[in-house]
C-alpha cells in the first residue's frame, strides 16, 4: 500500500506539547474510523495461503482437462496425458489449475480495469474529494470488502484509487505466477485463484460504489424502481439507440444528453448486458432488451438505429453484424476499439454527419460526453432513414437445408436443429421457433451450415419473442438495518440460506430455469439475490397471475425477498452482505482481518452462489471470490468446462472436523457445506444441491431441521427417493424435521448414527477461547 | 480403424481418442469382461427418440440384463425406478466423478473400486468433461460411452449414431431379447 499515515497521541518538544497529531502522505482512507487493523491488510498472494490450504484440504480439485496439451511456450506443444510432464516439468493437474488462474486473472483484470476507468472518469467529472455514498444513512459500513481486504475505509472517490492500486499490483503478481517456470504445485495455483477472486470482489466493489455514488443510482434501496425489460418494451416508432457492454459512462451520457436537450421520452435508449442494468439504475426511461445472448437477434430485428458498444461481453463481430444491418456503430472503450478510427478529437458535427450519411460505418470516440451528444443526434437523424427489414420467408429459406447436421454439431445447447429446420422447410415453423428459448445466440450454427442458411435468423424469425417484463433495477448494497434483522436468523439457520443467482446466459435449457429457481427459493423463504444477466433471466417469466418474480416478491434482503443488486460489479454487495453479517451482527473486526471473517462466513452464513449460465472469465473470478469466503458455487452443465470442480468427500469423516471455539475440542460436524464448486446437470439437481450446500456447522437444531426439510423435499423431487446421507447432517434428535421423523429414524439406525455435539465452529486454531 | 469426429467437432482433447464401438461384439466383450462395472445414466436419456421410445428404458433393460449397478444423475432416478430398476446411487455426475477418480473409493456397494464405467445420457459437454476427468484419474478405470454421440475422452465410445442404429447396437451388445 502506498501512502504513510502516522498518528501520535502526544509528543513533547522544546516548542511545546502536541496531542493527537496525524500526518498523512500519499492517499489513504481518511476519517475517524479507529477499528484496529487485523493481521493481513492488503495481503500478498501468500498471506492467506494457510486459510486457502485449509479450504483446499477439504475441497480437492477434480480435474477435467479440456485439453491434454500445453501450448503456452515454444517447448511445446507438450502432451501431459498419462502422467507425462511438460518440457518445463509441469503436470497435467498443475496445468489445469494454471489455466484456471489465467482465467481468473483475466476476470479480475477486467473488473479492475473497469473500476479504474470509472473512477478516473468520475474523478474528472466530480472531483477527487467527492464523497462516496452507496447507501445514504442506511449504510454506515459502505465498503465491507475494501475494509476487510485492505484495512481502509474509503470516504471519497480519490480514496478509491488507493484500493485500486493494490488490486492492480496483485493482479500483476498473480498473472506473473502463470509464467513458465513459476508455480508448479496445483494447490498453490489454486490458492492464487482464490486470491484472485478476493481481488476481483474488491475491484467490483470499488466500481459499483463509485458509480452508485456519482451517477445517482439507487442507494441500497429495497424499493428500487421496476423497469421494463424485453424487446416488447421498446417503442420502435421512436429513434432507438442500442448500448452493449458493461461500463456505463457512455450510456449515462446519452441519458444525460437527452435530458439536457429536452428529448427525454422521445428517444428510446435500450441496452443489452450489464450496461443495460446500470443505465436503468440511472434512469427509469432506459429499457433493458435482454442478456448477452440477445445481441444478434436484436441487431437483426430492424429496431435499433445505432449501436454503441463499450466493453466486456460484446460480440467480437458486432461491427460486421451492425454494418450488415445498416447500423452505424460508435465504439467507446480503449479495450474494444473494433478496428474503428479514433475520432475522439473531431467535432461532433462532423461525426454526426459522417455517421448519418453512411460516409463511415463507425467511429471510435473515447469521450463519453461526446458519445452522448453524437449518439442522440445520429439516432434522431437516422430514424427517418431506418431501412425496412423485409419479412423473412422462413419456409423458403429452410428448404435449402439438406439435413447434414452440421448446425447441431456446432450448437452448444445441443438443440435438435436439423429436424426443426426440415419441418420448417415444409411450412411447419413451430419447432424451429421453440428452439429460441434455449438458444444462447452464439450463431455458430450459421458458420457451420454448408448451405449458408442463416439458421439463427430463421429461429428468431419463427418465434414471437416480443414480450415485455418487469425487473427491479439494481438496488446496490444491503442496508445495515437489513443485516441486523436477518443476521441472527441466517446465522442460526432459521432463514434457510441466501441464494445468489449471478452470471452470464450460457444456459442449456434456457433462462426460464433461473426464473423457476428464483421463485422456488423465494417461496421457500430463502433470501434470493440476483445480478447481471441472471437478474434479467429471472425477470423473463410471468407466473399464472402475469407477475414476474420482481413484482411478486419484495426487494428487501429478507426471507422470501428477491434482491437484484445490479450489474456484474454489484456482485460485491452479495459477498459484502455476508461480510457485513460478521461485522454488524457478530461484531467481528473487519479491517485487514480476512481469515477470521472468512472462517465466520464459512461456518455460519448459509450462502450459496448459483451461476447457472456461467460463461466468462469474469464469472470464474467472481466464483473464486465467493470460494475464498467459504461460499459454495453451483454452475450449470456448461460450467464443467471451467476444467475442475472443488469437491468435498462426504464419506471421509476425518475431513469434516472443526475446532470448538469454547473448548478447543475437535468436533465432527458433517460435510457442511459438502462442495465448494460443482456443476449440476439439471435445474432439479441444482436445487437439491443448493438446499444441501446451505447447511453450516453453526446451524441451531431448529435451523438445521428447516434446512433438512428443504433438502429432503428437493432431493425427492429430483431423485425420486429420500437422500441417503441424512445421517451426516443430523447431529441431535432435535435436528430431525418433526413431520419426517418416522421416515428418518430408520435411516439413522441403518447407518449407525450417534448423537454429536453442536460446536461453536472454527477452522482456525487462533480462534479457540477468544 | 475408422477415425470418428467427436459429436461436437471442436471438442478435441489431445493426442488420444476413444476406440469406437462399431460392432455389438465389442460392446458385448466389454460387458462380459468387466469385473466391477457401473453404469452412469443421466437425464438426457429421458429424451424421446424416434417413435417416442426413450434411451433410458433400453438402458434400464440393459443394466438389468447384465446385472450392472446403476448410478442415476440429474433427474434419471425416477424414470429408472419406473422402468423397474432401483439405482444403486443417486447423485450428481460431478460428485460421482470425484468418487470414481479415487482408487480408494469402495464403490456403490462397498465391494471395491469399479473397473469399467459405462456412461450414457449425460449432456454432451458434461459427459465429455466427466470422461476427461476419469481418463486422467488415479483410479484408471476403463470408460465406455454408450451415448449415441462419439465421446473422444472415453476409452471406448459408441460412434455418432441415429436412433435405430443405436438401439440395435445396445440391444445386441447387451444381449437383450425381444424387441428393443
Amino acid at each position: 500500500m502506498k501512502g504513510i499515515d502516522i498518528r501520535i497521541a502526544e509528543i513533547a518538544s522544546p516548542l511545546g506539547r502536541v496531542r493527537d497529531l496525524r500526518l498523512g502522505i500519499g492517499r489513504v482512507g481518511s476519517g475517524t474510523w479507529d477499528e484496529p487493523v487485523g493481521p493481513t491488510p492488503c495481503p500478498s498472494p501468500t498471506a492467506l495461503r494457510d486459510w486457502d490450504r485449509r479450504l483446499l484440504a477439504r475441497y480437492k480439485p477434480f480435474y477435467m482437462p479440456l485439453c491434454d496439451l500445453c501450448c503456452l511456450c515454444t517447448y511445446g506443444k507438450c502432451d501431459l496425458s498419462g502422467g507425462k510432464r511438460g518440457a518445463c516439468g509441469i503436470t497435467l493437474e498443475a496445468q489445469q489449475s494454471r489455466i484456471v488462474l489465467l482465467a481468473a486473472c483475466i476476470g479480475a483484470a477486467t473488473h479492475t480495469s473497469h473500476a479504474r476507468e470509472l473512477v478516473e472518469y468520475l474523478i474528472a467529472r466530480n472531483g477527487r474529494t467527492y464523497p462516496i455514498d452507496p447507501g445514504g444513512l442506511s449504510v454506515e459500513l459502505r465498503m465491507p470488502i475494501a475494509e476487510l481486504v485492505c484495512g481502509v475505509r474509503p470516504e471519497t472517490l480519490g480514496d478509491l484509487e488507493t484500493v485500486l492500486e493494490y488490486c492492480e499490483e496483485q493482479v500483476v503478481h498473480l498473472l506473473s505466477a502463470t509464467h513458465t517456470g513459476q508455480e508448479g504445485d496445483p494447490i498453490d495455483f489454486e490458492s492464487k485463484v482464490l486470491h484472485t477472486g478476493m481481488i476481483d470482489h474488491t475491484a467490483m466493489e470499488v466500481a459499483d460504489v463509485a458509480q452508485i455514488s456519482a451517477l445517482d443510482f439507487p442507494k441500497a434501496d429495497p424499493g428500487a424502481a421496476l423497469v421494463e425489460l424485453g424487446i416488447g418494451a421498446v417503442d420502435a416508432e421512436k429513434p432507438v439507440i442500442l448500448v452493449v457492454g458493461h461500463n456505463v459512462p457512455p450510456a449515462a451520457a446519452i441519458l444525460d444528453h437527452l435530458a439536457a436537450s429536452g428529448l427525454e421520452g422521445s428517444v428510446e435508449v435500450t441496452g443489452i448486458c450489464c450496461t443495460a442494468i446500470d443505465m436503468s439504475r440511472r434512469s427509469r426511461a432506459a429499457k433493458i432488451v435482454g442478456p448477452i445472448s440477445w445481441q444478434l437477434r436484436y441487431i437483426r430485428s430492424g429496431i435499433p438505429d445505432l449501436v454503441v458498444v463499450d466493453e466486456q461481453c460484446v460480440r467480437a463481430d458486432i461491427f460486421e453484424e451492425a454494418t450488415r444491418a445498416g447500423l452505424p456503430v460508435i465504439a467507446t472503450s480503449s479495450k474494444n476499439c473494433i478496428g474503428l478510427p479514433d475520432r475522439t478529437s473531431d467535432p461532433s458535427d462532423e461525426l454526426v454527419a459522417d455517421l448519418v450519411s453512411g460516409a463511415v460505418p463507425g467511429v471510435l470516440v473515447l469521450d463519453p460526453e461526446k458519445v452522448g451528444e453524437v449518439a442522440v443526434r445520429v439516432a434522431v437523424e437516422r430514424r427517418p432513414l431506418r431501412p425496412e427489414v423485409p419479412a423473412l420467408d422462413v419456409a423458403a429459406a429452410a428448404e435449402a437445408c439438406r439435413g447434414c447436421g452440421a448446425c447441431a454439431e456446432a450448437c452448444p445447447a445441443e438443440s435438435e436443429i436439423p429436424a426443426a429446420m426440415q419441418a420448417a422447410g415444409q411450412g411447419e415453423t413451430g419447432a424451429l421457433g421453440a428452439l429460441l428459448a434455449s438458444c444462447v445466440g452464439c450463431g455458430r450454427c450459421e458458420d457451420a451450415c454448408p448451405q449458408g442458411i442463416e439458421v439463427h435468423r430463421l429461429i428468431a424469425a419463427s418465434c414471437d419473442a416480443c414480450d415485455r417484463f418487469a425487473i427491479r433495477t439494481g438496488r446496490g448494497p444491503i442496508q445495515d438495518v437489513e443485516i441486523r434483522e436477518v443476521g441472527g436468523p441466517l446465522v442460526l439457520g432459521e432463514i434457510p440460506g441466501v441464494v445468489a443467482f449471478v452470471g452470464c446466459a450460457n444456459y442449456l435449457e434456457g433462462g426460464e430455469e433461473v426464473a423457476e429457481m428464483v421463485t422456488e427459493f423465494a417461496k421457500r423463504r430463502f433470501v434470493v439475490c440476483t445480478s447481471g444477466c441472471a437478474a434479467m433471466a429471472a425477470a423473463m417469466h410471468h407466473d399464472e397471475e402475469g407477475l414476474t418474480p420482481y413484482e411478486r416478491f419484495s426487494g428487501r434482503f429478507e426471507a422470501g425477498g428477491v434482491v437484484n443488486v445490479g450489474s456484474c460489479v454489484s456482485n460485491a454487495h452479495i459477498s459484502g452482505a455476508a461480510v457485513k453479517i460478521a461485522s454488524i451482527f457478530a461484531k467481528r473486526n473487519l479491517s485487514g482481518n480476512y481469515a477470521e471473517v472468512a472462517d465466520y462466513v464459512y461456518n455460519r452464513v448459509g450462502a450459496v452462489g448459483v451461476a447457472w449460465g456461467a460463461m466468462s472469465q469474469k464469472a470464474a473470478s467472481i466464483a473464486a471470490g465467493f470460494w475464498r469466503l467459504g461460499i459454495p458455487v453451483v454452475v450449470g452443465p456448461h460450467g464443467a468446462k471451467y476444467r475442475r470442480m472443488l469437491l468435498g468427500r462426504a464419506d471421509r469423516d476425518e475431513d469434516w472436523t472443526v475446532r470448538d471455539r469454547r473448548t478447543g475440542d475437535d468436533v465432527y460436524v458433517g460435510p457442511v457445506p459438502e462442495h465448494l464448486f460443482i456443476a449440476a446437470e439439471t435445474k432439479e439437481e441444482a436445487m437439491a444441491l443448493i438446499a444441501k450446500l446451505a447447511m453450516r456447522p453453526n446451524d441451531t437444531s431448529r435451523g438445521r431441521s428447516i434446512k433438512i426439510s428443504h433438502y429432503i423435499d428437493l432431493h425427492q423431487h429430483c431423485y425420486g427417493r429420500m437422500p441417503d446421507d441424512l445421517h451426516r447432517f443430523i447431529r441431535t434428535p432435535a435436528d430431525i424435521p418433526v413431520m419426517q421423523k418416522d421416515r428418518i429414524l430408520p435411516l439413522l439406525e441403518a447407518n449407525g448414527w450417534i448423537e454429536r455435539p453442536i460446536p461453536d465452529p472454527t477452522l482456525l486454531p487462533q480462534e479457540v477461547s477468544r | 480403424m475408422t477415425r470418428i469426429r467427436p459429436a461436437q467437432p471442436a471438442m478435441m482433447g489431445g493426442t488420444k481418442t476413444a476406440t469406437p464401438i462399431e460392432r455389438p461384439s465389442v460392446l458385448s466383450a466389454l460387458v462380459r469382461r468387466a469385473k466391477r462395472p457401473l453404469l452412469v445414466v443421466g437425464h438426457r436419456a429421458l429424451r424421446a427418440r424416434g417413435n417416442g421410445e426413450r434411451e433410458i428404458d433400453l438402458l434400464a433393460r440393459a443394466a438389468l440384463a447384465a446385472g450392472i449397478p446403476v448410478a442415476a444423475t440429474g433427474d434419471a432416478g425416477p424414470a429408472l425406478q419406473a422402468a423397474g430398476l432401483e439405482p444403486a446411487i443417486c447423485t450428481s455426475a460431478m460428485n460421482l466423478g470425484g468418487l470414481l477418480a479415487d482408487p480408494g473409493w469402495p464403490g456403490v456397494d462397498d465391494q471395491g473400486p469399479h473397473d469399467v464405467i459405462f456412461v450414457a445420457g449425460l449432456v454432451y459437454a458434461l459427459e465429455w468433461t466427466l470422461l476427461s476427468g476419469l481418463r486422467h484419474a488415479p483410479s484408471h478405470p476403463v470408460t465406455v460411452s454408450l451415448s449415441p454421440a462419439f465421446e473422444p475422452h472415453a476409452s471406448f465410445s459408441v460412434p455418432n449414431l441415429a436412433w435405430p442404429a443405436w438401439r440395435a447396437l445396445i440391444a445386441e451388445g447387451f444381449g437383450l431379447e425381444g424387441p428393443a
